[in-house]
This record gives C-alpha cells, sequence and structure tokens, in this order.
C-alpha cells in the first residue's frame, strides 16, 4: 500500500456522493470511518428502506450496501434503485457463502462485490476501479 | 312227519305180523298133535287087529286135519291142499267101493264133515256137529249097518267130534281176538292217519306259500340238480321262468368262481355233500344274476326225504344289502386302521419333527446372539448358551454353579436381583463382568418358569459393546455432522466481529499511511478490535463447550439447555431472519446430561430452519416452550414450516433418514436425538404437525432423586 493509491482515489472520490447501508453496527462505524477519508459526500443508512429514502432525498453517484439486512435488504433495495436510475453503480459487499444473493444480484445488474470483512486494500482497490470506469463512462457520454 | 307214519305202521305190522307168527305155531302145533294121535290110534286098531280100512280111514283123516290147518292159515297153499285133498277123496272113493266096511261108510261123512266144518267156521261146524249126532243116533238105533255100527266107534267119533269142534271154537276165538286187536290198530292209524293227513295238509299249504310266497328263494335239489323252486328265485335271479332254472346245477347260477378264487361247481358239491352229511348246512355264496350281475346269498340246505328221493331243499336270502354293509364296515375298519396306521405313522412323524424342533431349538439357542442362561436361586447357574459362555468368558462346567453376584457389576446387582423376582420387567441395561472382571453393557432380562416344579429363571442377555460401539460411532458421526454445521453457525457468527476488526485495522491503517495520527481514534478502534476477540473467544467457548463431552449427569434447566443452543444457532436463525419466539415456563432443575441435550434442541432448531428454509415459508417462526409439572420437563420446538408428510412423519427417526435433498443431511440428526433422549436421558422425544408446520416434544422425567 502506499500514497500513490490513495491520493488516486482521493482524487477519483472528490465530487462522488455515496451512499452506504449497513445495518451491523460496527462495521458500519468501522468502514464508515474508511469511507469518510475519501468521501465528502458521504450518506451511511442502517438498513434498505433508509438507503432507499436517502437515495431519493439526494443526488447520489454510488451505492455501497450489505445484503443481509431488516425491513429491507440490499437487494430490494438495489432494485428500487436501479428502477430510479438504472445506471447507477452499485457495490455490495457479502460473504463468501452468499453466493445465491450474488446470483440474484447479478440478474439486478450488479457486478461489483466487495468481500467481507472488507480489508482496506480490496475496497480502494475496488472503489478506484469503479470510479475510474464511471469517470470514463462520462467522458465518452 | 311222514317218517312218523311210516314207523307207525312199521311198528303196528310187526306187532301184528309176531302175533300171526305165534298163533300159526300155535295152531300147527294143535294140528300136528290131533294127526299124531289120529295115526297112533289107527296102530293101536291094526295092532288089535280091527280093520285095515278103519286104519286107513283114521289115517287119511289125520293127513286131512293137518292140510286143513294148513289150508286155514297158510292161504298160499290153498291150490296144493285142494289137489290133496281132492286125491285123497278119490283114495277114499276107491276104498268105499271096493271094501264095504261099515266103519269106513261111516268115516266118509265124518271126514266131510269135519272139512266142513273148519273151512266154513265155527257156526256152519256147529250145525254140522249136531247134525253128525243126529245122524248117528239114527244110525245106532236103526241099525241099519251091516255089522251093526258099534256103539264104542260112535262114542269115539263123537268124542272126536266134540275136540275138533272144541279146537275149532278156540282157534276161531283167537282169530277173532288177532283181528279185533288189527282192527283196532289200524282204527287207530288211520285216527293218526287222518290227523297227521290234516296236519300235513296244513304244512304243505303253509309250505307251499312260504315255498312260493317268501321272499327267500327256495331251491329242490336231486342229484345235484335243480328239480323245483319257488318264484322268489326267478325273480331273485332274473330269470323269466322256473323252466329255465330246472336240470340245472346251482353252480350254473352262480359266477365261476366264488371268493377265494374257489371253482364254484367244486364248492358247491363240497357244500352239498356235507348238507347230507350233517342235515344241514348254512353258507355264503355269490349267485350270478342272468344279467351278470353277482349278489351274495346266504344259503341254509336241509337234507329231506321227497317221494323216497333225497333231495336237498335249498334256501337263498339275498344278504347283497348287508354284504354292502359288510364291505362299508369292513372299508371303514379298514379306514380306520389306514387311519390307525396314518395316525402311527403321523404321531411318528411329529415325534421326529418334535425331535428336530428340539434339536433345531438346541441349535437355535445355542446360535442366537442372545446369551440364555438357566438360573436358580440355591444352586446358581443351572444351564447357559453358547452366546452366554461366549459373553462371559467362561467354559459350561466354569459357569454353572455360578451365582448371580459373580456376573453381574456390583453397581447393578441390586437393581437385578430386585427384577428378577418380578414379572414382565421390560429389558434394562446393565454392566456384565466377565471372567477376566472386564465390564460389559448388556440388556438384561429375565422370566420365571417352573422347571420339574421347582421355579427357575431364565435369564436373557444381550451383549450391547458392540451396539455400544455401534452407537458410539454413530453418536461420533452425528457430533461430526453437527460440527460441520456449527462451523458455518460459527462463520456466520465470525463474520460480523471479524468484519468490525478488519474495519478496525482498516481505518488506522489508511491514517497511518495517510499519516492522520489521531490517537483518540487509534485508542478507539483499538478498544473495539479487543471487544470483537472476546466476543470471538466467547463464541469459541460455546462452542468447545458444546462439544464437551461430558459423560455424568449435571443439574441444569430447560432455559439454559435452550438458551446455550440459540448462543450457537441464534445468529444464523436471526440472519435468515426467523423469528424466535421463546415461552420459557418450566421452573426447576433436572439433572441429566446437558450437553447432549444441547445437541438435541440444537438439531431441532436446525432442522426447523432447514425445513423453513426449504419450503420458502413467509415470516418463519420458531416457538420454543418450556415447562414442567411435579414429574415431568417438558419441551417444545415448533414451526411454521408446513410440517412432515404423512407418509414419512413415522420413520423419521430412524438412522439415515432424510428428507433432505442437500448435501447437509446426514439422516442421523433425529436418530441420535431420539437415542440421546430415551436411552441416554429416560425421556421421550415425539413429533406431530400442528396447522401450520411440525412440533417436536420432548419429556423428560423428574428423576432428581436418582
Amino acid at each position: 500500500m502506499n500514497k500513490n493509491i490513495i491520493n488516486k482515489l482521493l482524487s477519483l472520490s472528490e465530487s462522488i456522493h455515496l451512499l452506504y447501508v449497513e445495518d451491523n453496527i460496527n462495521i458500519r462505524e468501522t468502514t464508515g470511518a474508511i469511507l469518510k477519508r475519501f468521501f465528502q459526500n458521504l450518506y451511511i443508512a442502517d438498513d434498505g428502506e433508509e438507503g432507499l429514502k436517502l437515495f431519493r432525498e439526494n443526488s447520489i453517484d454510488l451505492v455501497i450496501t450489505d445484503i443481509n439486512m431488516p425491513n429491507m435488504d440490499g437487494l430490494q433495495m438495489s432494485q428500487e434503485i436501479k428502477k430510479i436510475n438504472s445506471d447507477i453503480e452499485i457495490i455490495i459487499t457479502s460473504a463468501f457463502n452468499e453466493e445465491e444473493y450474488m446470483k440474484k444480484s447479478q440478474k439486478i445488474g450488479i457486478n461489483t462485490y466487495l468481500y467481507k470483512p472488507l480489508e482496506l486494500e480490496q475496497l480502494i482497490d475496488t472503489l478506484s476501479k469503479t470510479l475510474q470506469e464511471m469517470k470514463e463512462r462520462e467522458v465518452l457520454a | 312227519m311222514n317218517k312218523f307214519i311210516d314207523f307207525i305202521l312199521r311198528e303196528k305190522r310187526t306187532q301184528s305180523e309176531s302175533l300171526i307168527k305165534y298163533r300159526t305155531k300155535f295152531m300147527n302145533l294143535i294140528g300136528l298133535t290131533t294127526a299124531i294121535i289120529v295115526f297112533f290110534m289107527s296102530f293101536v286098531r291094526l295092532y288089535t287087529e280091527e280093520y285095515f280100512m278103519v286104519t286107513i280111514n283114521l289115517l287119511a283123516s289125520a293127513i286131512i286135519f293137518y292140510m286143513i290147518y294148513l289150508i286155514k292159515i297158510k292161504p298160499v297153499y290153498l291150490k296144493r291142499a285142494i289137489q290133496v285133498f281132492v286125491s285123497l277123496i278119490f283114495i277114499f272113493s276107491f276104498i268105499l267101493i271096493k271094501n264095504v266096511h261099515y266103519d269106513s261108510k261111516i268115516a266118509l261123512p265124518f271126514m266131510f264133515l269135519s272139512a266142513a266144518m273148519f273151512l266154513q267156521g265155527k257156526k256152519a261146524g256147529l250145525f254140522w256137529f249136531i247134525a253128525f249126532i243126529v245122524v248117528s243116533f239114527i244110525l245106532y238105533f236103526t241099525s241099519i249097518t251091516d255089522g251093526g255100527f258099534s256103539s264104542k266107534t260112535l262114542i269115539m267119533m263123537l268124542v272126536f267130534f266134540t275136540i275138533h269142534y272144541a279146537i275149532l271154537l278156540v282157534y276161531e276165538n283167537q282169530q277173532n281176538e288177532s283181528s279185533e286187536e288189527l282192527e283196532n290198530i289200524n282204527k287207530n292209524l288211520d285216527q293218526t292217519i287222518k290227523e297227521r293227513t290234516k296236519e300235513l295238509n296244513d304244512q304243505k299249504e303253509a309250505f307251499e306259500i312260504l315255498y312260493n310266497k317268501s321272499s327267500d328263494g327256495v331251491l329242490l335239489i336231486q342229484d345235484g340238480k335243480i328239480v323245483d323252486c319257488n318264484e322268489s328265485v326267478i325273480k331273485m335271479l332274473k330269470y323269466n321262468s322256473k323252466d329255465e332254472l330246472l336240470n340245472k346245477y346251482p353252480s350254473e347260477l352262480s359266477p365261476k368262481t366264488q371268493s377265494g378264487k374257489k371253482d364254484s361247481f367244486e364248492k358247491s358239491e363240497a357244500m352239498m355233500k356235507q348238507c347230507l352229511q350233517k342235515g344241514t348246512h348254512t353258507f355264503e355264496w355269490k349267485h350270478q344274476k342272468f344279467d351278470g350281475e353277482v349278489f351274495w346269498c346266504d344259503i341254509l340246505l336241509t337234507r329231506l326225504m321227497l317221494q323216497d328221493k333225497v333231495t336237498i331243499h335249498a334256501v337263498l336270502r339275498d344278504i347283497s344289502e348287508r354284504k354292502v354293509l359288510e364291505k362299508e364296515i369292513q372299508s371303514q375298519a379298514f379306514r380306520l386302521e389306514e387311519f390307525n396306521a396314518t395316525l402311527e405313522e403321523k404321531v411318528k412323524l411329529q415325534v421326529a419333527k418334535i425331535q428336530e424342533s428340539l434339536d433345531n431349538f438346541k441349535i437355535l439357542i445355542d446360535s442366537t446372539i442372545e446369551g440364555i442362561i438357566v438360573y436358580d436361586n440355591n444352586s446358581g447357574v443351572i444351564d447357559c448358551n453358547q452366546a452366554g459362555l461366549k459373553l462371559f468368558k467362561y467354559t459350561q462346567d466354569e459357569i454353572v454353579g455360578k451365582s448371580i453376584n459373580q456376573l453381574i457389576h456390583k453397581d447393578d446387582i441390586n437393581q437385578v436381583l430386585s427384577k428378577l423376582e418380578k414379572e414382565n420387567i421390560a429389558p434394562y441395561e446393565v454392566k456384565a463382568i466377565d471372567s477376566l472382571d472386564a465390564s460389559i453393557p448388556i440388556l438384561i432380562s429375565g422370566t420365571n418358569i417352573h422347571y420339574n416344579g421347582v421355579p427357575v429363571q431364565i435369564i436373557t442377555i444381550v451383549d450391547l459393546s458392540e451396539l455400544k460401539q455401534k452407537d458410539k460411532l454413530l453418536q461420533q458421526q452425528s457430533r461430526h455432522a453437527t460440527m460441520g454445521e456449527m462451523i458455518g453457525m460459527i462463520a456466520h457468527q465470525w463474520r460480523q466481529p471479524l468484519a468490525a476488526i478488519t474495519g478496525s485495522t482498516g481505518v488506522i491503517k489508511l491514517d497511518l499511511v495517510m499519516g492522520n495520527y489521531d490517537e483518540k481514534l487509534f485508542e478507539t478502534q483499538i478498544d473495539k478490535i479487543t471487544e470483537q476477540t472476546q466476543f470471538l473467544s466467547s463464541t469459541i467457548d460455546d462452542f468447545r463447550d458444546f462439544f464437551k463431552e461430558n459423560k455424568k449427569k449435571t443439574y441444569t434447566t430447560l432455559e439454559n439447555i435452550t438458551e446455550s443452543a440459540l448462543k450457537i444457532i441464534g445468529p444464523t436463525l436471526e440472519n435468515k431472519k426467523i423469528e424466535i419466539i421463546k415461552r420459557y415456563e418450566s421452573t426447576g432443575e433436572l439433572n441429566t446430561y446437558t450437553n447432549e441435550l444441547k445437541q438435541v434442541v440444537l438439531n431441532l432448531l436446525k432442522n426447523a430452519q432447514d425445513a423453513m428454509l426449504e419450503n420458502g415459508v413467509n415470516e418463519p417462526k420458531i416457538e420454543i416452550a418450556t415447562y414442567s409439572n411435579k414429574k415431568q420437563f417438558i419441551l417444545e420446538i415448533s414451526d411454521n414450516g408446513g410440517g412432515i408428510p404423512a407418509d414419512v412423519i413415522d420413520s423419521i427417526f430412524e438412522p439415515y433418514f432424510t428428507t433432505r435433498e442437500k448435501k447437509d443431511g446426514t439422516g442421523l440428526g433425529l436418530y441420535m436425538s431420539k437415542t440421546i433422549v430415551d436411552e441416554h436421558c429416560g425421556g421421550s422425544i415425539t413429533v406431530s404437525n400442528t396447522e401450520v408446520g411440525a412440533k417436536f416434544k420432548i419429556v423428560l422425567e423428574d428423576n432428581m432423586d436418582e
């Protein structure tokens, strides 16, 4: 890990509005703390319902969500979000043993995963790639 | 009857014949005597120089007298006598003409008179006698004779005449008497004959009725051939008329052979011969009808005289029916015999079978995997089968006489002793002690029986070592399966704390790289990490506790058991959004194998979870209820997973039974649960379906006293 990667991500994430949805408080707080370092505009919700609400109320560019959550799970929420904006990038955090959910998520149009427990390098790498792709798409558009 | 008449007649005849014989002799004697006297007198005359002619005269008269007697009595000589008489008349006539002697003239009528007198009977004789006297007196008084009719001569004649007449009278009298007697005899005879004839007629009539109308056939046989028969015979033999039967041999009316393959003709001859010798003879005979049918007859042969011929009177009685009966009886007797024979055979067979089954039984007893001991309280072990010997590692000789105390572990001996005396005790588990002093888990049960009047116990023993071993293996298998499942559960449980820890390290690392040295943040994150690791540690402890093999019973509560299980599976259930409803109403502690029961509860919860997830139940719920009464602790776990199909609900406790299609079903969970609850903990586990799902019920006895 070096500073360049971090700086690169920082440059990409500067203007991005991120929604992070996680029901587990410990994960939410620690992961939230990391994300806060990169995203000035970070919205954090503790379940799908709240996440959807925040998405509707704010202009969100990127969503990171857990799957297994009370009230509304990550997949249901993603489905709703895709209805609102089918182009929105959604990253799912999941455990290795939750393959069923992953298959479902692919149907919705989600292809990016972050495996729990979230390691810093993995998180930075995945976010960098995703944001890079988003930027390139914007330029093309 | 005829014979009798014959006899009477013969008797009478002989009687009269002997009488006549006797009289003839008598008359002959008189006749002869008279003749001799007359003859003698003629010689006297000759000697006294009387007239020669007179002498001849007298001589002739003597001969005549004799002849007359003969004539009178023996008529057969009549012809000859008449000839003699005629010739004598000629002789006298010649003498009369040539020699005219007066006396001789007198003698002539005298001769005739005498002859007439005898010939004509006493009446004529009397007449002639009187006539002679009259003529003699006339002659005497008129003296018409030449030389004079001497009075001497006259008297002499008179005397002779009188004697003759007397003889005649006597003779006549006797003649009458004998004829009277004969008449009487004849009369009697007539009477008898009349009576007999009447009797005979009656009998004849009766006989004829019998003969013709009798249902018995009657044959008359002469010289071996049939001479007569009645209607019954014709009917019996199915002939058309009597003529067809006459002149036939009885054997011609019979089949060729009789029973015993004897020739009918020879046998019939033999039978008739016997009849002729004995008078009667009875026997059974096979006759043959005209149409060929053979039937059995009772034959009675009687010998009798018919028209002076020896006749056999044969009576035939059809005994076919009787024979049929006899045959039936015989065949029944035969069948009975046969039956007896088969019975005997059957008995033999049965005995053999019994022997065989006894042998089989012995083999069975010896080949059974159960040890069987015949035990008597006083003399100890009486007998033991192979399995028993193998179990206890004794020889037959060593084990005989051993007390139960030497065979059962001292911990269990009191239980065994008290239960052996009772009847109908379900097999129970104890430890046996073998010859090497090793302890063997056994299942034991006893039955009291009377053996030769002595009460003995049949103790059945099953070696549980192997079963225990298998049980252990199964248990291990099950534990391993459970462990695998639990690792999954733990992984789930650890995912969050691990994620949290990773998150914390991530933050610290990021700040370190970026040069943000915020001590407070570092401290907070490190505290969080420590907190999470402690959680992880406690989870591991739970897991270890769970699998701690605790072979001793401990005091616990149902709530404790349930909560321990939930600690392991709870996060998983939560993660699967399964609602847990707890209703803990049980109070008090129970002494049981806690860890094993935790496994059971965990298994039931896992099953409920799987069932609900598999069936895609909305709002899955597991309700855990505990309650207790004086004697029992009850734990119910019910779900709304749709229940167990009726066709498998009875077999879900069987080993290797699984409804799960996926790899995670070992099929041992419920089997092991049942083993633990039923056998280890002495309780029971049952399942039933509720309206919405399955309900497992564990009932544990309150056995804290033990």
